[in-house]
C-alpha cells in the first residue's frame, strides 16, 4: 500500500491557493495530517478521496493515477467526512448494509455477517434496529467509521475524527483506529487536535498555508523541541510579563500562583524546570520558531 | 456507464428513505383521501351527472388526472430533496466516494421515486377500482386502469422528476428550485392550459385523452406523440442531471457520454415536439389553402348534380367508391369546365363519361373537369368517378375560427378530442361535411361567408363492409348479405350520411314511419328502464308525440323513418353561420352522443328518481308503466322535439357551444327552404323564426355580471355596424349568431305585423308544402309575397340587415283595472308606448298570467304562445295609446323591444291587483297620440341618467387596487353588473325595475357608514309646496341582511327645503315598487336638492330617480 503525492497544488477558482507543491509518501499504518484550520488539510483529503480535482501535480495510489482510475481508486477508499452526523431515515443496520452493498458486497449472506461483525466491532449491535438519525453523537461517529470500514478499504481517510466527542468516545474511537492499523491499510487522519496523532500515528505531516512544512515521525518533531520547554511557578504579575515574551503552552492556576509551561531557548533567572516535550509542545515550538507563527494571542 | 446492480441498490434504499418520510406519507394519505371523496362525489352519489359516468373509461381517467396534478406537486418536493447537495451534511460525500458512476447515482435516485410512485399509483387505482366495482352506472373497464396511468402518470412522473433533478442540480438551491417548479406547474394549469395545442399541458390535465367505448381513443397517435414528448424530456433531463451533477465522474468517457446522450435525447424530444406541432400547423395551412381555393371556386359558374349513385367499399381505414352522377348545367351559359369537390384525402383515379375517361385536374379538394364537349345550358350528362383513400378531417369546418376550434370539448373533467369524421376498420361516421361524396358546393369561403346552398339530389347508396358491421344511412335499407347494404331514399335530399359500426337496432313502425334506435351492443343500458313499454304502447306514445309536435311547429315530418344513432363521444359538430343546426341532425336521423353522454335525460335511473319525487310532491300515483311512458316522453320532448327544457336551469354567459338535437331541421331545413345568393341568411332567419323550439332553459346572467344583457350588448353592436360588417369582423361568434337571429326575427315580425300573423304563417307553410324537397328561389318567394300581399320584401330585408339607427321605446302610464264588458268582468290594461328614436320599429307585447315561477331570484321564462303575442308598430317619434281587454287577470306586461336602443331590451311591468272601475268602458285599440307632451311644468323629475344627478364619496384605494382598477376594463364601461362590482363607488346598473325612458338604470353602491352620497338637484321655477317622491325599483323582496337575519332595509334620504333639511328613512323592503312619497315641502325658486347616503343594513343601496310635484 503506497500513496505517492507529487508536487500537488490546488488553486480554487477564486484564486485561493489551498495546496502548494505538496510532496508526500504515505505507506501502511496511521498517518497524521496536522495543521491549523485553513492549512489545506481538508482540500488534500477531499482530493485523495476523489471528491475534488487538483490543479496540478500527481497522486498515485498503489501506482494507480487517482485522476484516471477513479473507479478502481474508489474501490480502495473509505472516507469519513468531518461532520458526518446526518443520517436519513434508515435503521443502523440498513445504513451499514446500504454502504456494504455499494462497496461491492453483493452476496447476501456474507454481507449480513460482515454487517453484524462490524456492528459488534463498533459497539452498535444493540442499537442495530434503531433509526440512525436517532443515535447519540458518539454512536453516529462510530456508525460513520463503520460505514467507512465495511467495504474493507485499503486507504481510509478520516477528517477531524474526534471533534465534538466526549473523552470516553474519543478514546474508544482511537482504539478502533489503532486496531485497524494492524492491517495492511493506510489510514490518513486529518486533525488539528494534536493528541489524536500522538497517540496513534507512526508518521505525520504538518501542513501550513498549503505547504508541507514537516514530514516524518512524530518523535522527530518532538526531538526538535527538546530542551525548549520550561515549567515554572509564577505570580500574576510575572505571568503577565512572561506572556508577552514567550509562547505559553500550558497554564494551570494554583493558589495565588500559576503553573505554566512555556517555550524558550533559554530561560535565565527563573526557577524553571526543563521538561520533556510532547507532540503538542513540539507542534507549537515548530510553528513558533520555524514558521514564526505566533500562537499566543 | 451504469450498473443495474448499483441502480437497484440505490433505488431500494432511497425508496425506503422516501417512504419513511412524513412528507410523503402525509401527502399520500391526503391524495388517497381526496380521491376517495372525488370518487364518492363523482361516481357514487346518486345525483352524479350522467356525463360523469356514462362512458366506462371515465373512472380511471378521472382518478388519474386528479392524482396527476397532486402528485406533480409532491414530486417536486421529493425529487429536489433527494438529489440536493447540502454542503453542511456530508452524507452525499460518503456515497460519492463509493465506486459507482454518476449515472448509477442519479438513476438510482430517480428509480427510487419511480418505484415509490408506482405503489402510490397502484393504491389510487385500487381505490378507484373499488368504487368502480361498487357503482353500477359506470361499468368496470379494466383496460382503463392500465392505459390511463401509462398516458397520464408515467410521462408526468418522468418529466417532473427529471426536471426537478436538473433544476436543482443547476441552481443548487432547493427553495428557489421548488418555487420555480411549482410556478411552472401552476402556470401549466392556470395559464398555458390549452395554449399551443396543449403542448405545455404536461400533466395531461386538459389534453383530450377521453376514450370512447365505440371507437377507442380515435386520436391515439396524437396522444402518444404528446406523451412521448414528456417521457423523453424527463429522460433527457435525467441524463442532463448526470452530466451536470457536482461529483467527479467515474471516468471522463462516462461524462462525455452523458453529455452526448443528453444532446441526442434533447434532439429526439425536439423532434417529437416538432412532429406534434407540425401536425397542427399542417392542418392550419391546409385550411387556409382550402379557403383560398374556395374563394376562387365560389365565383365560378358550375353544374348542378341531379342524382348521385354511390357504391362504397369500406376496408380498414380506407374507402373506395364508385359514383355515378347525373349532372345538369342550370346556369345561363354553356360550361366548358366544371368542378366537383371531394375530401382531399380521397384520391380520384378516373372520371368516365360513357366508358371514356375525362380530363380532370385535382387541386386539394377540387376536381376540375374539362369535358370533351361543352355542356350547354340545360344540358344533362352522366359521369362516373372512381376514388379511394381516407378522410382528412382538417378539410372540415373551414368556417370555424381558431378560437372556437380551440375551445375545449369537456364533459366534467374529461377532455375529449373533437372529431368530425371517423374512418377506421371497425367504425365509420361520415357526414356531408367530410366531403366523402362529390358535391358541387365549394364550401366555406370569405367572399360570401354565409352562403352555403345545398340543392336537393336523388341519392342512392350501396355499402360493402366487414360482415360483422352494420351500415346506417338515409332511405330504404336492404341488406343483401352480411356486410352488404343498399339505401334508396324516397325523396330528394340535400345531403346523406353514412355510419358503419357494430350496432344493434330496435325499431317500431308507426303510421308507416319506421322509428329506430341504433346503439352499440354494450350500451343498451336503457332497456331495463322500459320493460313495461311494449311496441303497441310505444306506437301510441310516438303517434301522440308526433301529432303534438307537428301541431306546435305548424310543419309536417315528411320522412319515412327516424333513426336515432349512437355516435362516439368524440363526434363533435359546430354551429354554422348559415344554418341553425349542427351535424348531429341529419335527414331522418339524429346522431346522439355515446350512451347519452351529455344528455341529462339519458340518465334514466335519475329520471325515475326525480319523477318519483315529483309524483310524491304532487300526490300523483303512477304505475310502473305510466312512469316509464312519462320518462320516455320527457326524453323525446326535451331532447328531440324541444317542447320542454326539462326543468333545466343553468346560468349562462353565452360562451359555450351547446349540442342541439332538435328535430326541427327535419321539418324545415332538410325539406326545403329559400335559396338566395343575395340574402344567404334569409333561409336561416326563416328557419329560426318558424321554429317553436323552446330555447334551452338558460338564464342570461350577463346583466348581473356586466350591467347589460347579452342581447343588449348585441343591440349596441348593431348600432355600430351593418350585418355584413359584423359577420366579417372579428367579433365574438355568439354575438354574430345573436345579431343574425335578432335581425331575422325582426324582419319576419315586421312582415307578420303588416301581413297578419295567421296569413303569414299560412303563406309560408303553403309555400313549403308546394316545394317539398327542393329550394324555392328567393325571387319566386319575393314575387309571391308581392303578388299576394303587395309587399316587396327586398327593401325591407335591406333595411333590416343594414340599418344601424334604432328605435328607442318607452312604456308609460301603465294602468290595469277591471271593466264591465256586457255581463262579465274583464281586465283592462292601458298604457302609452313612445318611440323616442327617429327610426320606426316594432315591439312585441305579451302578458304573463298566474303565479310566476321564480328560481334563484330570477323569473322563469313562460312558454311563448303566439296567440298571446301582440305586435305594435311605431314610427319614429310616435306615441300610441294601447288598450287591451283580457279575459283573465295578467300578472305582468312584457314589452319585448326586439332590436332597439332599449336597455333592458325587454321591459317587465308587474301589475298590482286589478280593481273594478265601474264607470270605465272597455278600450281595446291602438291610438296614435298626437303632440305628446313629455314636458310637465308641475313636475320636475331627475333620473340618475340626468345631469342633475351626481354622486360623491371618498374612496380609499390601496395602490395595488388602484393599479388593478385602472387596468381593468370595468372603468371604461358605463354599466356594471350587480354581482361583479360590490362597488366602493356609485356605479350604474340596468334593469326593468328601475326608472328611465328607454334606458332603465339606477346607481348602486355597497352599503356603508353614510359617507358616500348620491345627489339629485333641480332648478325650482316657482315658489310653493311640492310633493317629493323617490322611485324605488325591486322592492318588497326580502333580502337577508349582512348578519343573516331577515329584516327591513332602511334607506336614508335627506330632503333640502326652505326651512332647512329633513332626514327621512324609508324601509325599502316594505315600500311598493315605483314612486314613493317622502313628504310635502315648501320650496322657493332656486336650487332644490335630495340626497341618499350609502348608510343601510342592506347589502347595497340603489339610487334611481326623484321628482318634485307642485301641489
Amino acid at each position: 500500500m503506497k500513496i505517492a503525492i507529487q508536487d500537488l497544488s490546488k488553486i480554487y477558482p477564486n484564486g485561493h491557493k489551498a495546496l502548494s507543491h505538496v510532496n508526500l509518501e504515505i505507506e501502511r499504518g496511521m498517518f497524521g495530517l496536522l495543521g491549523p484550520n485553513g492549512a489545506g488539510k481538508s482540500s488534500l483529503m477531499r482530493i485523495l478521496v476523489t471528491l475534488q480535482e487538483y490543479s496540478s501535480g500527481n497522486i498515485k495510489i498503489n501506482g494507480l493515477d487517482i485522476n484516471k482510475k477513479r473507479k478502481q481508486i474508489r474501490k480502495l477508499i473509505g472516507y469519513l467526512p468531518q461532520d458526518f452526523t446526518f443520517f436519513s431515515k434508515l435503521k443502523t443496520w440498513e445504513f451499514l448494509d446500504y454502504a456494504a452493498q455499494l462497496s461491492g458486497k453483493t452476496r447476501r449472506k456474507e454481507r449480513r455477517l460482515a454487517v453484524e461483525e462490524m456492528l459488534e466491532q463498533v459497539g452498535l449491535f444493540n442499537v442495530r434496529n434503531r433509526l440512525a438519525n436517532k443515535l447519540s453523537g458518539g454512536m453516529k461517529r462510530r456508525l460513520g467509521i463503520a460505514q467507512t470500514l465495511i467495504g474493507d478499504p485499503e486507504v481510509i481517510v478520516i477528517d477531524e475524527p474526534t471533534t465534538g466527542l466526549d473523552p470516553e468516545e474519543r478514546i474508544r474511537f482511537r482504539n478502533i483506529l489503532s486496531n485497524l492499523s494492524q492491517k495492511d491499510v493506510a489510514i490518513i487522519l486529518s486533525t488539528h487536535i494534536v493528541g489524536d496523532i500522538s497517540s496513534t500515528c507512526s508518521n505525520m505531516a504538518l501542513l501550513h498555508k498549503g505547504e508541507v512544512v514537516f514530514k516524518g515521525a512524530p518523535e522527530e518533531l518532538i526531538q526538535q523541541a527538546k530542551g525548549h520547554v520550561w515549567q515554572l511557578q509564577v505570580t500574576d504579575q510575572e505571568f503577565n510579563e512572561l506572556k508577552d515574551q514567550y509562547p505559553i503552552v500550558s497554564t494551570i492556576p494554583s493558589v495565588g500562583q500559576w503553573e505554566i509551561q512555556l517555550l524558550a531557548d533559554k530561560l535565565e533567572g527563573m526557577d524553571a524546570v526543563n521538561i520533556a516535550p510532547n507532540l503538542e509542545h513540539a507542534y507549537v515550538y515548530f510553528m513558533q520558531n520555524k514558521l514564526n507563527v505566533s500562537l499566543n494571542t | 456507464m451504469f450498473s443495474f446492480r448499483n441502480i437497484a441498490i440505490i433505488s431500494k434504499y432511497e425508496m425506503k428513505v422516501l417512504w419513511r418520510s412524513w412528507f410523503f406519507r402525509i401527502f399520500s394519505a391526503l391524495i388517497i383521501l381526496v380521491l376517495v371523496f372525488f370518487n364518492i362525489g363523482s361516481y357514487f352519489v346518486p345525483n352524479a351527472r350522467w356525463a360523469q359516468k356514462a362512458i366506462t373509461w371515465s373512472v380511471p381517467y378521472g382518478n388519474m388526472i386528479i392524482l396527476n396534478v397532486i402528485q406533480a406537486v409532491v414530486l417536486v418536493f421529493l425529487a429536489t430533496g433527494i438529489i440536493k447537495k447540502n454542503k453542511k451534511l456530508d452524507t452525499n460525500e460518503v456515497f460519492f466516494v463509493r465506486p459507482l458512476s454518476n449515472a448509477d447515482y442519479v438513476l438510482g435516485k430517480a428509480f427510487a421515486i419511480f418505484r415509490l410512485f408506482f405503489w402510490l399509483n397502484l393504491a389510487v387505482l385500487l381505490v378507484a377500482l373499488t368504487f368502480n366495482s361498487v357503482t353500477t352506472d359506470a361499468k368496470l373497464n379494466l383496460l382503463g386502469y392500465v392505459i390511463y396511468p401509462l398516458i397520464t402518470s408515467l410521462p408526468t412522473i418522468f418529466f417532473i422528476t427529471g426536471l426537478s433533478f436538473l433544476v436543482i442540480t443547476v441552481l443548487k438551491n432547493q427553495a428557489v428550485s421548488i418555487v420555480i417548479l411549482l410556478g411552472f406547474i401552476g402556470s401549466a394549469l392556470i395559464y398555458f392550459q390549452d395554449k399551443y395545442y396543449f403542448l405545455l399541458d404536461y400533466m395531461a390535465f386538459r389534453f383530450p385523452i377521453m376514450q370512447s367505448d365505440i371507437v377507442g381513443f380515435s386520436n391515439l397517435e396524437k396522444i402518444l406523440n404528446h406523451r412521448a414528448i414528456y417521457t423523453m424530456l424527463g429522460i433527457t433531463f435525467l441524463t442532463g442531471t448526470i452530466f451536470f451533477i457536482a461529483r467527479l465522474p467515474q471516468s471522463r468517457l462516462g461524462k462525455a457520454l452523458s453529455g452526448l446522450i443528453s444532446i441526442l435525447l434533447l434532439a429526439i424530444s425536439g423532434a417529437f415536439i416538432f412532429s406534434y406541432l407540425s401536425r397542427e400547423w399542417r392542418e392550419q395551412d391546409l385550411k387556409k389553402e382550402l379557403i383560398a381555393l374556395n374563394n376562387e371556386l365560389s365565383i365560378r359558374e358550375n353544374i348542378d348534380i341531379l342524382a348521385n349513385d354511390i357504391t362504397l367499399h369500406h376496408r380498414g381505414k380506407n374507402i373506395s367508391c364508385f359514383v355515378n352522377l347525373v349532372i345538369q348545367n342550370n346556369t345561363d351559359r354553356p360550361l366548358d369546365s366544371y368542378f366537383l369537390t371531394l375530401n382531399p384525402g380521397l384520391e380520384v383515379t378516373q372520371i368516365l363519361k360513357k366508358q371514356a375517361p375525362l380530363n380532370f385536374e385535382r387541386d386539394l379538394h377540387a376536381i376540375i373537369i374539362k369535358p370533351d364537349a361543352i355542356l350547354e345550358t340545360g344540358e344533362k350528362d352522366t359521369i362516373q368517378l372512381d376514388y379511394h383513400g381516407t378522410i382528412l378531417e382538417a378539410a372540415t369546418y373551414l368556417d370555424i375560427d381558431s378560437i372556437r376550434r380551440k375551445q375545449p370539448y369537456r364533459q366534467y373533467l374529461y377532455n375529449i378530442e373533437k372529431r368530425s369524421a371517423f374512418l377506421q376498420s371497425d367504425y365509420v361516421l361520415l357526414t356531408e361535411g367530410a366531403q366523402w361524396y362529390p358535391s358541387t358546393n365549394p364550401g366555406y369561403n370569405t367572399v360570401n361567408p354565409s352562403l352555403n346552398v345545398k340543392p336537393f339530389i336523388q341519392f342512392s347508396l350501396t355499402v360493402n363492409t366487414a360482415s360483422n358491421l352494420t351500415a346506417i344511412s338515409q332511405g330504404k335499407m336492404e341488406q343483401h348479405e352480411a356486410g352488404s347494404f343498399s339505401f334508396q331514399p324516397e325523396n330528394l335530399l340535400s345531403q346523406i350520411s353514412l355510419t358503419i359500426g357494430k350496432y344493434t337496432k330496435k325499431s317500431v313502425v308507426v303510421d308507416s314511419v319506421e322509428y329506430s334506435l341504433y346503439n352499440h351492443p354494450q350500451n343498451d343500458y336503457y332497456q331495463e328502464y322500459f320493460d313495461e313499454v311494449n311496441s303497441d304502447t310505444l306506437a301510441m306514445v310516438i303517434r301522440e308525440l308526433r301529432q303534438t309536435y307537428e301541431q306546435i311547429q305548424g310543419l309536417k315530418y315528411p320522412f319515412k323513418r327516424l333513426s336515432l344513432v349512437e355516435a362516439p363521444i368524440h363526434f363533435y359538430a359546430y354551429s354554422r353561420l348559415w344554418n341553425n343546426h349542427q351535424a348531429y341532425i341529419q335527414p331522418e336521423m339524429v346522431l346522439l352522443p355515446e350512451k347519452g353522454g351529455s344528455i341529462r335525460e339519458a340518465d334514466f335511473k335519475r329520471q325515475f328518481r326525480t319523477l318519483a319525487r315529483q309524483s310524491r310532491n304532487n300526490n300523483e300515483v303512477l304505475n310502473k308503466k305510466e312512469r316509464q311512458i312519462r320518462i320516455f316522453e320527457t326524453f323525446i320532448k326535451v331532447v328531440l322535439t324541444r317542447q320542454s327544457n326539462g326543468q333545466r336551469f343553468f346560468f349562462s354567459d353565452n360562451n359555450r357551444e351547446i349540442a342541439n338535437y332538435s328535430l326541427h331541421p327535419n321539418l324545415y331545413w332538410y325539406v326545403g327552404g329559400i335559396q338566395s345568393k343575395k340574402w344567404p341568411l334569409l333561409n336561416k332567419n326563416l328557419a329560426s323564426f318558424l321554429s317553436r323550439d323552446i330555447a334551452r332553459g338558460s338564464n342570461d346572467i350577463s346583466r348581473n355580471l356586466s350591467g347589460i344583457s347579452f342581447e343588449e350588448s348585441c343591440n349596441q353592436l348593431i348600432q355600430e355596424k351593418k350585418l355584413n360588417e359584423i359577420l366579417s369582423a372579428e367579433e365574438d361568434w355568439n354575438k354574430k349568431v345573436q345579431v343574425i337571429k335578432a335581425k331575422g326575427d325582426y324582419l319576419f315580425t315586421y312582415l307578420e305585423h303588416f301581413i297578419g300573423q295567421e296569413q303569414f304563417k299560412t303563406f309560408v307553410s303553403d309555400l313549403l308544402n308546394q316545394n317539398r324537397f327542393r329550394l324555392v328561389d328567393y325571387e319566386d318567394f319575393r314575387n309571391e309575397l308581392l303578388r299576394q300581399f303587395g309587399i316587396d320584401i327586398d327593401p325591407i330585408i335591406q333595411q333590416t340587415y343594414e340599418q344601424i339607427s334604432l328605435p328607442a321605446f318607452s312604456v308609460a302610464e301603465v294602468k290595469g283595472y277591471q271593466v264591465r264588458d256586457g255581463d262579465r268582468n274583464r281586465y283592462q290594461v292601458k298604457f302609452k308606448l313612445n318611440n323616442l328614436g327617429e327610426t320606426p320599429g316594432i315591439l312585441k307585447l305579451k302578458f304573463n298570467y298566474g303565479r310566476e315561477q321564480r328560481r334563484f331570484g330570477i323569473t322563469q321564462p313562460q312558454v311563448e304562445d303566439n296567440a298571446n303575442v301582440r305586435l305594435v308598430f311605431l314610427e319614429g317619434k310616435q306615441s300610441k295609446e294601447i288598450g287591451f281587454v283580457l279575459d283573465s287577470e295578467p300578472s305582468r306586461l312584457i314589452v319585448n323591444t326586439l332590436i332597439s336602443k332599449n336597455i333592458p331590451s325587454q321591459i317587465n311591468v308587474p301589475f298590482q291587483k286589478f280593481v273594478l272601475n265601474e264607470r270605465a268602458i272597455p278600450f281595446e285599440r291602438e291610438v296614435v297620440v298626437k303632440g305628446e307632451q313629455f314636458e310637465n311644468s308641475f313636475e320636475i323629475l331627475v333620473d340618475n341618467e340626468d345631469p342633475g344627478f351626481s354622486t360623491s364619496g371618498p374612496i380609499r384605494e390601496t395602490y395595488l387596487k388602484k393599479l388593478i382598477n385602472e387596468r381593468s376594463k370595468e372603468n371604461q364601461q358605463k354599466y356594471h353588473g350587480k354581482w361583479r362590482s360590490s362597488s366602493q363607488r356609485w356605479r350604474a346598473t340596468t334593469g326593468s325595475e328601475y326608472y328611465g325612458d328607454f334606458v332603465r338604470s339606477a346607481h348602486f353602491i355597497r352599503s356603508g357608514k353614510g359617507e358616500k352620497i348620491a345627489k339629485w338637484s333641480a332648478e325650482i321655477k316657482e315658489n310653493g309646496y311640492y310633493d317629493v317622491y323617490i322611485y324605488l325599483g325591486a322592492t318588497g323582496q326580502t333580502f337577508r341582511s349582512r348578519d343573516g337575519r331577515r329584516e327591513s332595509q332602511i334607506y336614508h334620504y335627506t330632503v333640502y327645503h326652505d326651512d332647512g333639511k329633513d332626514e327621512i328613512t324609508i324601509d325599502f323592503s316594505n315600500a311598493s315598487p315605483g314612486w314613493n312619497l317622502l313628504g310635502a315641502y315648501y320650496l322657493s325658486k332656486g336650487n332644490a336638492r335630495i340626497e341618499l347616503t350609502n348608510e343601510s343594513n342592506a347589502w347595497q343601496v340603489y339610487a334611481d330617480a326623484v321628482k318634485w310635484v307642485k301641489q
